[in-house]
Formats: C-alpha cells, structure tokens, sequence
C-alpha cells in the first residue's frame, strides 16, 4: 500500500460521498435527536444530565453504524457496477491502494460526522453542566473506532454478497459481537447445542464491542482511564487491519 | 524488448457447471512505435485480453507482459494509458478536476499537471470544456476525454478498447483523428476494432483473433496483398448451371456475406476473361470486378471462416 496514493483515493471518496443525499439525511436526523434529547430531559426532573447524555451516545452509535453501512454498502460494488473501477485501476495503483483509500476516505467523513455530534451534545450540556464536557470525546472517539471495525467488515461482505445479505450478516456479527458470552448461552438454550457452539465460536473470533461502549460511564460521571482508551483503540485497530487484509486477499482475486 | 507480449495466455470462465474458453494459448507481440489493431467479431476476447493487459482480470495460464514487466503491476501500468470501450467515469466532476486527479494518482506534481491537462485537451480538443462536468458531455466527447486521460501520465503505450463503439459517425471520425494525431507523435497504440477501415487507414500491423486465439497477425499491408492476381466477380447469377460450370473453372464461389443474392467468384488474372465471357453467355449479371479478395472486410471473413473449419 502506497500512503500518498491512498490518500488521494481517500480524499476523492469523501468528495464523492459528500454528494449523497443518505449522509445529510442521516446527519438532519442524528443532530435532531441530539438536540431532541434536552427536550426529552425536561420529564426527567433532577436526571437531565444523565438523560441527555445516555440518550445522545446511544443515538451518536446508532447513527454511527447508520453511516458507516450507508456509505461503505455500495463503495467497492458500486464502482465495480458502474465501472468507474477500470480507468481507476488502470492507473499505476494496487486494489490494496483502491480498498484502503475507499475504506479511510469514508470512515474519516463518519468520524468528523461524529465529532460533530459530540461537538452539538457538549453544547447542549453547556447550559446543565456550566462547563464544556470534554469527557464526551473519548465515548465518541470509541464509537468511532467501533464503526471502523463495521466498516472493515461491511468492505469484506460487500465483496462476497449482495447488499441485503452484506447488511444481514455485519449487523448479526455486531450484535453477537456484543453479546455476552453467558447471554448468548441463555438466549441459545432451546436451540440444538451444535448452533449454539457455533454462534460461541463466531463470538471467540469477533471483537467484544461493548468494550467500546463507555456510556455509562460517562452517563454517572465516572472517570475513565487513559490507558482502557488507548488499549481499546488499539485492540479495535488490529481488528480493522486484520479485517481489511482478509478483504485484500479477496479484491485481490477477483476478476473485473 | 515488446511493447506487448503473451505468451500462451489463457483465461477460462467457470460459472457453475459451465467452463468458457476465452482465451486459448493466445501469442501476441507488439513492437514498441507501432499502432497495432486487434480485430476479431463480439465474444472472441478482445476486451478479455485487453483486461489482463490492465490487469483488471488474472490469466488462468500463461504471461502478460508489458515492457517486460508482468501486466497488471503498478510498474507496468506506470508506462500505459487506458481507454475503455464505454467512457465510465465520475460524471459530477468537471473534465480538469477528474484529470488533476487522475494525475495526482501517479504523483505528477500539480505544475505538471496543468502543463499537460491543457496539452492533452488541446490534442483531443477540449480544452474550452475543461471547467464542463463530464455529465454535459457528449459520447464522443467522453471518448476523447478518455483519450486525454489516458494521455496524462505521458504514456508509451495506449490501449484503447473499441474508441469508436457506439459512437455516430462524426464522433467516430474526431476520435479517429485524435488516434491519428498521436501515431504521428510516435505513441505505441494498441487498439481493438470492429470497425476494419479504421484498422486499414490508423494501423501498421493488426491480429486476427476468434474464440480466444490468433488466427493470423502481420502487417496490414500484407493482409492487403496477400492475394495480388487474385480477382473477385461480383455477380447476380440465378441459373443454377451456370453456378455449377463456373464452380468447374473458378478458385471459389460462394454467396457475399452481406447479400444472399449476390455470388462472389474467387479467380486469378489468366482466367478472368473467360470467367466474365461464361457469365455473360449464362445471362449473369456482373455487378463489379475488384482485383484481390475485396476489402479488409473481406478478408476478416475469409480468416474467421478459416477459423471455423479448424
């Protein structure tokens, strides 16, 4: 993989994506719900604070998801589809250089798309907190990095599926990813033991999403360490690089 | 060194049960200067070869090379431009902002760039559409816009995939030109056609291919001459004696491709007035003599029935 090369198909990609109508769709309805939850928070006399935050995180990672399957789904088959992959490709570059520069061009819009949403919920607790919350950041920098892995995951399926069944299968991995190893137990208790060993194994080998999730931790105030933040962004990048290596080795085979 | 060159290239199509050879041994080589054309009718893997070249397709067997280097690598795609047989690019942005990119992709610095956006677009005449997006853009103008930017990396060789495809026949003679105007700047082209004039007025060389393999290759003007004494007799004849004595006398007779109704007779020059005389007496029709086989049209049909008998 070649930096500037990706770069330049990153940066491309953003400009293409700024021209779909979904991402400001998506962006009107997220900065309303943010905005909604002062709102909502008025019912809860006393627990405003808390409301507004558990409400907007939990809004800013299901918008996040939102973006991210939106906006990759159709990135590589789009192109293969429309063929605006062969000049491209015919360029002295390597469909490694093309998958990267898709990959980092869309996640870089879904994340300043989501700092935007921090940016919007730190002024929204301005008036409640009388100080600007900068705890926010790192929830957000975590669903930005949990994003990343659906995104990595959303490049690989889309180059072996169709798009429904690329959204099926992300969605139930990022579910079971987040799953608890005993409640996927429970939940598959009926089912015959061999499903229910295979939903586990599948469990073993994704990341465990609810590590990026620290809402309630911000929600109550509680202090979050550095060092779970930059382990967990780090634990998360390996995902997103082992992901995309698998999605490599498929673009790499396949004919267009 | 080739330009071009493979050796016993084969792709093989699997879908299911069902296996297709597009390419079958396929042996090519194209000096470097030269314009070469490569004809063959639809589904005989001209685009296929064409895509292994680009390296948007794997070979099953056998090599791709382009300056030596194996197709497909960033090394061997940095020598060549590409222009594919429908224009498909990012139609929102205007002509200069796709070229820029392009250009930024193999890391012309942005000097360069605009030095060469405004040569290329002055070769293909476009540069009054340098700030037009490419959706206002006609057929022939996106072809030529291809050709500009397949031009931007100042390539040794271009590859062009049926330029004139689909294209009206003012479109088709502008793109022509522009392939023209580039030959006589000494551009290895490599070029797939349907369109045998075009082979006949741009190449040096050209290559036959049916059902994924060469049929014939060689300079243009051999194909041209091959059959110097030979005559054609373009003629109406309905009596069907008459069609059996002359098939006694001629070297072949057989109906014209285009019209049934026509029966072209194959014969060399010692025996041409005998022939017209024997139509005349049978209350034949002769609509036309031409020495030689006919056209490159002709010719093509000539190699492809060959092709078929093999």
């Amino acid at each position: 993989m070649n930096i500037r090369r990706t770069l330049t198909i990153a940066s491309m990609t953003i400009e293409e994506n700024l021209r779909k109508r979904i991402l400001y769709i998506l962006l009107f309805l997220s900065v309303l719900l943010v905005a909604a939850s002062s709102m909502i928070s008025t019912f809860s006399l006393g627990a405003q604070v808390t409301v507004i935050k558990d409400l907007s995180l939990s809004g800013i990672g299901l918008f996040g998801i939102l973006f991210t399957i939106s906006l990759l789904l159709n990135a590589v088959p789009g192109e293969i589809e429309h063929r605006t992959i062969y000049p491209l490709l015919a360029q002295p570059i390597t469909r490694a250089d093309y998958l990267w520069g898709k990959f980092l061009g869309t996640m870089a819009l879904v994340t300043i798309n989501l700092f935007v949403l921090a940016l919007e919920l730190m002024i929204v607790l301005y008036p409640y907190e009388k100080f600007i919350d900068f705890a926010i950041l790192p929830a957000v920098l975590l669903i930005a990095v949990q994003c990343c892995i659906v995104g990595a995951m959303v490049i690989f399926f889309s180059l072996l599926a169709s798009y429904p069944l690329t959204i099926s299968i992300t969605l139930f991995l990022f579910i079971v990813g987040g799953l608890s190893t005993d409640y996927i137990g429970f939940l598959f208790k009926e089912v015959p033991q061999i499903l229910a060993k295979l939903v586990l194994l599948i469990k073993l080998l994704l990341p465990k999403f609810d590590f990026f999730i620290i809402k309630n931790a911000i929600v109550h105030s509680h202090k979050v360490p550095a060092d779970f933040i930059t382990a967990t962004v780090l634990y998360g990048l390996l995902y997103v690089v082992a992901i995309m290596l698998l999605s490599e080795i498929v673009f790499e085979r396949r004919d267009l | 060194m080739y330009a071009i060159e493979t050796i016993n290239l084969s792709k093989t199509y699997r879908s299911g049960k069902k296996v297709l050879d597009a390419l079958v041994n396929l042996n090519l080589q194209v000096d470097d200067g030269h314009v070469f054309g490569f004809i063959g009718p639809n589904g005989a893997g001209k685009t296929t070869t064409i895509k292994t070249l680009i390296g948007l397709i794997s070979a099953s067997s056998g090599e791709a090379l382009l300056f030596g280097e194996p197709a497909g690598t960033v090394k061997a795609k940095s020598r060549i431009g590409y222009l594919s047989e429908i224009a498909y690019y990012y139609n929102f942005m205007e002509a200069e902002n796709l070229l820029h990119y392009y250009g930024s992709l193999r890391g012309i610095s942005r000097e360069d760039r605009k030095k060469r956006i405004k040569e290329n677009l002055d070769i293909v005449g476009l540069y009054d559409r340098a700030r037009t997006k490419l959706k206002e853009f006609s057929k022939g103008m996106l072809q030529r816009f291809g050709i500009a930017l397949a031009l931007i990396g100042n390539p040794q060789l271009l590859i062009l995939d049926e330029p004139t495809s689909g294209l009206d026949p003012i479109g088709q003679k502008e793109v022509k030109d522009v392939i023209l105007r580039l030959k006589s700047r000494g551009i290895t082209i490599f070029f797939s056609s349907h369109h045998l004039t075009e082979v006949e007025r741009i190449c040096d060389r050209m290559g036959i291919i049916h059902k994924g393999t060469m049929l014939e290759c060689g300079p243009v003007s051999q194909f041209l001459q091959q059959d110097k004494g030979l005559f054609t007799i373009r003629s109406v004849i309905d009596s069907s004696e008459l069609l059996e004595k002359l098939r006694g006398k001629a070297l072949a007779v057989e109906k014209d491709t285009f019209d049934e109704k026509i029966t072209r007779i194959s014969c060399m020059e010692n025996e041409l007035s005998s022939m017209t005389a024997a139509i005349i007496q049978g209350e034949g029709k002769i609509l036309e003599i031409v020495s030689g086989p006919g056209d490159l049209e002709e010719i093509f049909f000539q190699v492809i029935k060959k092709g078929e008998q093999m």
